[in-house]
C-alpha cells in the first residue's frame, strides 16, 4: 500500500493503518531493533510499541518519509531499552558504540547544545559522497552489520570497514573544526 | 572509551534528514539460519558389523605406511633447518662492517638457506638466472670524447663572448636548476639532438638568437660507444653554466654487461666554432635525477650490488662508489643511512660535483630509499616507498596499506650530511608533491590500501596532506583522506601558502571525477580548502599563474584537455576548457610557460587538421606548434606554426627571448614572433 494511502488511515484514526504499517515495514523495523537488542522478544515489544507511537503522533504529524519516520522512533526506543538492559546480550550496538568512541573530540569546553549538534551532524552526513553517505547511515542509524551492508553494495567486508574507519576520522576532524564538544 | 559522550552522539545521529535515511535504508533482512554440522557417518556393512581386514589388505596398509614413512624422511632430510650464517666475522674490523653485515644477513634471510632444499633451489637459480645487480668496475670508462665540432654557419660579427644566461626549464625551486636537454643565453640556444630512433648518435648543436635568420652556428657529436661500454642518447640532459662556457652532460651509460652508471662528461663551450669534451665522471648507479646550484651539480642514481660478484674484502664490489680525475673512491661508511630493516640491497647514490673542477667533492647512499628526488637550494629530500599490513588497536587488519618513508639530507659545497628521516601514509607521486617552505615540508600522498576482498586484491585509494617539522623530520599536523574514496593525487602544485592537488578516480581506461582542490596553506593549525567538486576527466599537470589562475593540462574521455580554474566566492570553478582532437605532449619541460604574459605553449598533433576552434589556419596540416593565452576568462590561440614530423612530441622544446619565440626539435629550430607584432 502506498506510504500516502497508509498515512490518510491515521488520520482518519482507521485501525487498518497498522495492519499496514506491520506488512509494509514490519520486517524493517524488527530488523533495526534486533540489531541493536539482539533480543527477538525485546525487539518485538520495541517494533509493537513503535506502531503504538505512530498511532498516537499521526496526526497532528503527517511524516513526509513514513519509513524514516518509523525508523528513527524504534530506533529510539531500541536504544533505550538497551541501556536500561544491564543483562543484555553482545549486539552491534556494543560494536558501533566502541566505533564511535573514536570520533569524540577532545573535551575543551561546555557541551554544545543538542540542536547544534544534531544539524553539525547532518551537515557532516549530507558532505560525504554518496556511497560512502549510504555506508555511514546503514552503520550508526540502522545499526547494520558490516557483513550486511558489504552484502547489500556489493562490496567486500574490508572495503566497508576502510571506509567506517576513513569516515570516523573525518568525523572527528570535522567535530573538532567546527569546535562541538559532545 | 563508552561513555555518556558516545551514547549523545549516537543519539544525535538519529536526527538524519529523510532524503538520507531513505536512500540508506536495508532490504529486508532474512533470518537467521541454524547451522549444524551434520552428525558422522560411521562406515559400516549393511547390518551393521564391522568387516576384518584381510591379508591383502594388510599387505597394502604397510606398503603405504612405508611410503609415508620415505616421504616424510626425505622432507625431513630436505626441510630441517641447518646453520649457514653467513660468515663475516672476520670483517669485524673493517670499516664497512655494518653494511657488510646488512648485506651479509639480507641475503641470509631472503635465501633461507634455512634448509637444504633452499640451499639446492637457490644455486640453481643462480646458474641459470645470473641474479644480482649492478657490477662497478672502478676502471673509468673509455673515452668519451667528441668526434669534433663541425664549424657551421659563421658567428654573427661583433658576438665574441656567449651572452648572459636565460633560462628555458620551468624549475620547481627557484635558483636550484633542472636539468634539460635545451638551455640558453641571449645570444646562443644550446640543444642535444639525438637525429635517428635508434639513439645511435648524439649532437650537440648551437643556435644563433636572431630571430627570423636564426642559424645553426656549430654542432658537435658526441661519442655515444667505447670499448667499455654505452651511452643512452635519448637519456641525456644538460646543464650550462652561469657565464656559458661550460656544459656538463648527464647521461646514462652502461657497460658491455648491462650494468649501468651514471656518466657526467663537461663540454667547453666557450668558443662555439671549436667545443670538445674536456673530462668525464663516473659513479656507481643509472641515473636517475640531478640539479645544480651554482657550479656544484648533485647528481642522483639507484644502485644494486651484483649478488654473485661481491666480495666483502673488495669495497668496490658492493659499495657505491665514484671515478674521477683522481681516481676510484667509495662512499665513506659515515654517509651510508642504513634502515633498521633492510628490505632491498638498491640505494640510492647522491653524489656532489664541483663542475669547474669536474671532481667529486662528496657522496651519500641511502639503503632503501630508491625513489622520488626533491632538492632545495640546502636540502634533499629522498622517499622510499613500502608498504605493510595496517591493525588497528582493535585488531581489525585493514589490509596493506603504502608508506612513504621520507629522509632529509642538507648540502653545500662543503659536502652532503644525513639529517632525519619520518614516515607518512601514502605514496608520493613525483618531485611536485613536495615542498618546503619557512621550516617544514609539505607533502601530498596518495594513500593506497590493498586488501583480499574475498580472494581478489583490490585497491582502495585516497589523497592526504602531511606537514612536517623539517627539524628533527616530524609530523606537525595533517589533513587525511580529504578525496573522495578511491581517487587518487593525479597532479599537485604548491605556489607559496597555496596548495592545487587534482584528485581522479581511474578504472583503465576511463576516469570518472575530477575534484580539484585549493588549499590555504597561511595557517597550519587551521587548514582549509575548497574544490571544484566533480568535473570530468583529471590535471596531470598543475600550472599556476598570476591572478589566481590555474592551469591543468590532462585528459577527459581520452582525449587531452586544457582547462582552467580559479577559485570565486569561496568554490574553485572551471572557468574554460579546451579538448584537443589529437595529441599533445605528455611531458612537462616541453611546455613553453610565460607567467608573465598568461601563455603556455605546446607541440600538438591535430587529428582533425582543422580545428574551429583553433582558428588554424587552413592548410596548416595536422602537426602545429600553439601558443595559448589562459588570461581572463578564456583559453585563446595566440598563434599556430606548423612543423615537421618524424620525432617526439616530447623533446620539443621552447624559450622565448626578446621578440621571438624558438622552438626547437630533433630537427631544427623554428621561430614565432610572439611579442613584436606582425613582420
Amino acid at each position: 500500500m502506498d506510504d500516502g494511502k497508509i498515512i490518510e488511515l491515521y488520520f482518519s484514526r482507521d485501525e487498518g493503518a497498522i495492519r499496514a504499517t506491520a506488512d509494509k515495514y514490519g520486517r524493517l523495523l524488527t530488523h533495526i531493533s534486533e540489531g541493536i537488542l539482539a533480543s527477538p522478544p525485546d525487539a518485538e515489544e520495541c517494533v509493537n510499541d513503535t506502531y503504538l507511537r505512530a498511532w498516537e503522533s499521526i496526526p497532528p504529524t503527517r511524516p513526509v518519509s513514513l519509513s524514516a519516520y518509523l525508523a528513527r522512533i524504534v530506533r529510539n526506543l531500541s536504544l533505550n531499552r538497551y541501556r536500561a538492559d544491564r543483562a543484555r546480550r553482545a549486539s552491534t550496538a556494543d560494536v558501533i558504540l566502541d566505533e564511535l568512541s573514536e570520533c569524540l573530540p577532545a573535551p575543551s569546553g561546555d557541551p554544545t547544545e543538542d540542536l547544534a549538534l544534531r544539524d553539525a551532524l547532518r551537515r557532516f552526513v549530507l558532505s560525504l559522497p554518496e556511497r560512502d553517505r549510504i555506508i555511514f547511515t546503514r552503520r550508526y542509524f540502522y545499526m547494520s552489520t558490516v557483513a550486511d551492508i558489504a552484502r547489500e553494495l556489493g562490496m567486500g567486508q574490508s572495503s566497508v570497514k576502510v571506509t567506517l574507519h576513513r569516515q570516523r576520522v573525518r568525523l572527528r576532524t570535522y567535530l573538532e573544526t567546527e569546535d562541538i564538544q559532545i | 572509551m563508552i561513555d555518556k559522550r558516545t551514547h549523545r552522539l549516537l543519539d544525535a545521529l538519529s536526527d538524519l534528514d529523510d532524503a538520507t535515511l531513505d536512500a540508506a535504508r536495508p532490504s529486508i533482512a532474512d533470518s537467521a539460519t541454524d547451522i549444524s554440522d551434520p552428525s558422522p557417518r560411521a562406515s559400516k556393512t549393511p547390518g551393521g558389523k564391522k568387516r576384518p581386514i584381510s591379508r591383502r589388505g594388510m599387505r597394502r596398509i604397510i606398503a603405504l605406511a612405508a611410503s609415508i614413512a620415505l616421504v616424510f624422511a626425505i622432507a625431513l632430510y630436505l626441510f630441517i633447518p641447518v646453520e649457514d650464517a653467513p660468515r663475516i666475522a672476520k670483517y669485524e674490523d673493517d670499516e664497512y662492517y655494518p653494511l657488510i653485515s646488512a648485506i651479509a644477513n639480507f641475503y641470509y634471510e631472503k635465501t633461507g638457506y634455512r634448509n637444504n632444499f633452499d640451499r639446492l633451489l637457490d644455486g640453481i637459480l643462480d646458474m641459470f638466472l645470473a641474479r644480482g645487480g649492478s657490477d662497478i668496475s672502478p676502471t673509468p670508462p673509455a673515452d668519451f670524447g667528441s668526434a669534433g665540432s663541425a664549424p657551421g654557419d659563421e658567428v654573427p660579427e661583433g658576438s665574441s663572448q656567449n651572452g648572459s644566461y636565460v633560462e628555458v626549464t620551468d624549475n620547481q625551486v627557484a635558483d636550484v636548476i633542472e636539468s634539460d636537454i635545451m638551455k640558453a643565453t641571449d645570444k646562443y640556444i644550446f640543444r642535444l639532438a639525438s637525429r635517428v630512433a635508434y639513439n645511435n648518435n648524439l649532437y650537440l648543436r648551437v643556435y644563433s638568437v636572431a630571430g627570423e635568420a636564426t642559424a645553426l652556428v656549430s654542432e658537435l657529436e658526441l661519442s655515444l660507444e667505447s670499448d667499455s661500454g654505452i651511452v643512452i642518447a635519448n637519456a641525456t640532459e644538460m646543464y650550462l653554466s652561469a657565464d656559458a662556457t661550460r656544459v656538463t652532460l648527464v647521461e646514462r651509460y652502461h657497460d658491455n654487461d648491462y650494468n649501468f652508471h651514471t656518466l657526467i662528461r663537461a663540454v667547453d663551450v666557450s668558443d662555439v666554432q671549436n667545443m670538445s669534451v674536456v673530462g668525464e665522471i663516473v659513479i656507481s648507479g643509472n641515473y636517475t635525477d640531478s640539479r645544480m646550484v651554482g657550479d656544484l651539480l648533485l647528481v642522483v642514481g639507484n644502485y644494486t650490488p651484483k649478488r654473485a660478484s661481491i666480495d666483502y674484502g673488495d669495497p668496490t664490489t658492493f659499495v657505491p662508489h665514484v671515478t674521477d680525475k683522481n681516481g676510484t673512491r667509495s662512499v665513506e661508511m659515515e654517509n651510508v643511512l642504513l634502515p633498521e630493516e633492510l628490505t632491498d640491497t638498491g640505494c640510492s647514490v647522491v653524489t656532489l660535483v664541483d663542475t669547474t673542477s669536474l671532481e667529486a667533492v662528496d657522496s651519500a647512499a641511502l639503503y632503501n630509499f630508491t625513489d622520488t628526488l626533491y632538492t632545495t637550494a640546502e636540502s634533499i629530500y629522498l622517499v622510499n616507498s613500502f608498504s605493510k599490513e595496517k591493525i588497528t588497536d582493535e585488531g581489525i587488519s585493514y589490509g596493506f596499506v603504502a608508506y612513504s618513508e621520507i629522509a632529509r639530507l642538507s648540502w653545500s659545497e662543503d659536502g652532503i650530511d644525513l639529517c632525519g628521516r619520518v614516515t607518512v601514509e601514502g605514496n608520493v607521486k613525483d618531485q611536485y608533491s613536495l615542498d618546503e617552505r619557512d621550516g617544514h615540508l609539505r607533502v601530498v600522498t596518495t594513500t593506497t590500501t590493498t586488501f583480499d576482498d574475498d580472494g581478489e586484491y583490490v585497491h582502495d585509494f585516497d589523497a592526504s596532506l602531511f606537514i612536517l617539522n623539517i627539524d628533527g623530520m616530524t609530523i606537525r599536523t595533517s589533513v587525511e583522506y580529504f578525496a573522495p574514496t578511491g581517487e587518487r593525487a593525479m597532479s599537485v602544485r604548491f605556489d607559496g601558502d597555496r596548495l592545487y592537488v587534482c584528485t581522479a578516480l581511474v578504472i583503465d581506461p576511463v576516469t570518472f571525477c575530477d575534484p580539484v582542490y585549493f588549499f590555504d596553506l597561511g595557517d597550519y593549525d587551521n587548514i582549509t580548502a575548497t574544490d571544484t567538486g566533480d568535473i570530468d576527466g583529471y590535471s596531470s599537470s598543475l600550472i599556476q599563474y598570476p591572478n589566481g589562475i590555474l592551469l591543468g593540462v590532462g585528459e577527459v574521455d581520452g582525449f587531452d584537455k586544457l582547462e582552467i580554474y580559479r577559485e570565486e566566492d569561496g568554490k574553485v570553478i572551471s572557468v574554460d576548457k579546451h579538448v584537443f582532437d589529437g595529441l599533445v605532449s605528455s611531458e612537462y619541460k616541453s611546455y613553453f610557460i610565460d607567467r608573465e604574459h598568461s601563455l603556455i605553449g605546446m607541440d600538438i598533433i591535430d587529428y582533425s587538421e582543422i580545428d574551429p576552434e583553433l582558428g588554424v589556419p587552413e592548410g596548416a596540416g595536422r602537426h602545429i606548434y600553439a601558443v595559448f593565452s589562459v588570461a581572463g576568462d578564456e583559453i585563446t590561440l595566440v598563434s599556430a606554426l606548423p612543423m615537421n614530423a618524424g620525432y617526439s612530441l616530447n623533446r620539443t622544446r621552447a624559450v622565448a627571448i626578446g621578440d621571438y619565440l624558438y622552438i626547437t626539435n630533433e630537427n631544427g629550430i623554428f621561430t614565432i614572433n610572439l611579442f613584436g607584432g606582425s613582420d
